[in-house]
């Protein structure tokens, strides 16, 4: 158990960011992260023994919890960037910061964690165990994702 | 050597600190001597000082992450939580599951358990071990004497390698008697007659799969209504493969 424990809070701050790349407030989105983890937690004991991803596993509760809560109130779930930087300015928050935020948002799930997994500084090797992908898969598709990520930084497609 | 072009995954490498001091030093001399490469080299450290700002953000100054990080922390399973555990591991078909919980709670309280329903129902983890999803299952009709002698051919088919396993595994002894038994009753039984007796022959088929016995889980595929593929076969041959060559 502690050892799921120790597991599930390494993808926190995941969670957190995918949270904000999905509706843009801060508070929105810790409001999503609240409500995965606490559906993630009602399970765990019965995840004990089980080989868990627990990025993936807490990003696809994230995105549940947004699909359903957003859908029940008639809210939009799919932002533009405009309804998306509007969801984000908030006091505190830099305009580089939303200028990131909108463009790591436009990355895929896969790139999204590898980046974020080197932005949290775990090595290559260990983001390599994490994802059940080789070492030199791993270093392969961070470089494509960081050009992806400046290619859309700088207005591409 | 002369300047050459730096690749991006020995940009990448270079700006996550993934390279030896030698051959940092040498991308830094490429880097210097060409200025296209100097750029890239620029453009990635920048992209990923931006990204690590976006986890910094949260794990440095927004609060909510503490009160979660907590939340996981402060985390204690309830008992009962153990016990549903316990019962997973033992019957993993939720619907089997669900209704043995609604039987039990319906001598007990007189009615079904909305509590045990739920608990069954929450998302299921990626496991990496166990993809399938046991919630997307229907109600089947259950014909019990189709199901005994399906199960009957295959105990047929696999004796040999069942009587090896007992031999290296004792334990499974049991396990394998019981099912043989609960196979023939199956074959006679009358379908509202048969649920029990599915439930025991579940239970030994979970066990026997948990073992390790090959071929078990096409056991497991025909008891849960599901259909047998030539690949399940090609599957229980290598678990064979494998086992015959482990217990040499």
């Amino acid at each position: 158990m502690d050892e799921l424990k120790k597991q599930l809070i390494a993808a926190i701050p995941q969670m957190m960011v995918y949270a904000r790349s999905r509706v843009g407030h801060p508070d929105d989105a810790n409001e999503l992260v609240q409500e995965a983890l606490e559906r993630i937690l009602k399970r765990l004991p019965q995840l004990v023994g089980d080989d868990i991803n627990f990025i993936a596993y807490g990003k696809r509760v994230v995105r549940n919890v947004h699909v359903e809560k957003w859908r029940a109130s008639r809210r939009t779930i799919q932002l533009d960037d405009a309804e998306f930087e509007k969801a984000c300015i908030q006091p505190g928050v830099s305009t580089s910061y939303i200028d990131t935020l909108k463009v790591f948002r436009k990355l895929s799930e896969q790139c999204q964690s590898l980046l974020g997994l080197v932005a949290e500084r775990y090595r290559y090797v260990e983001i390599a165990a994490r994802l059940e992908m080789s070492e030199g898969a791993v270093a392969g598709a961070i470089s494509r994702c960081r050009s992806a990520f400046l290619t859309f930084m700088k207005g591409g497609r | 050597m002369g300047p050459k072009v730096l690749t991006l995954e020995e940009i990448s490498r270079y700006v996550d600190g993934e390279l030896s001091e030698d051959r940092r030093r040498e991308v830094e001399f490429q880097a210097e001597s060409f200025n296209p490469s100097r750029e890239k080299l620029n453009d990635h450290r920048a992209a990923a000082d931006q990204i690590a700002s976006l986890f910094e953000e949260i794990v440095f100054n927004d609060p909510a992450y503490r009160s979660f990080v907590r939340m996981v922390e402060d985390f204690e399973p309830r008992s009962i939580d153990m016990d549903i555990q316990a019962i997973r591991k033992l019957i993993p078909d939720s619907d089997r599951l669900r209704r043995i919980l609604d039987e039990l709670a319906t001598g007990i309280y007189g009615s079904v358990s909305d509590v045990s329903m739920s608990m069954m129902s929450l998302e299921r983890a990626p496991s990496r071990s166990d993809d399938i999803d046991l919630s997307a299952k229907s109600e089947r009709a259950v014909n019990p004497s189709r199901i005994g002698m399906e199960l009957a051919r295959h105990l047929d088919e696999f004796a040999g390698i069942n009587g090896q396993f007992v031999r290296t595994v004792p334990a499974c002894h049991d396990s394998l008697r019981k099912l043989e038994n609960s196979v023939m009753a199956l074959r006679k039984i009358l379908p509202e007659e048969a649920d029990p007796e599915i439930a025991v022959a579940t239970v030994c088929i979970e066990q026997l799969v948990q073992e390790g016995l090959p071929g078990a889980k096409i056991m497991l595929k025909i008891i849960q209504g599901e259909s047998v593929f030539k690949r399940d076969y090609q599957m229980a041959v290598r678990e064979i493969t494998l086992f015959i060559e482990s217990s040499r």
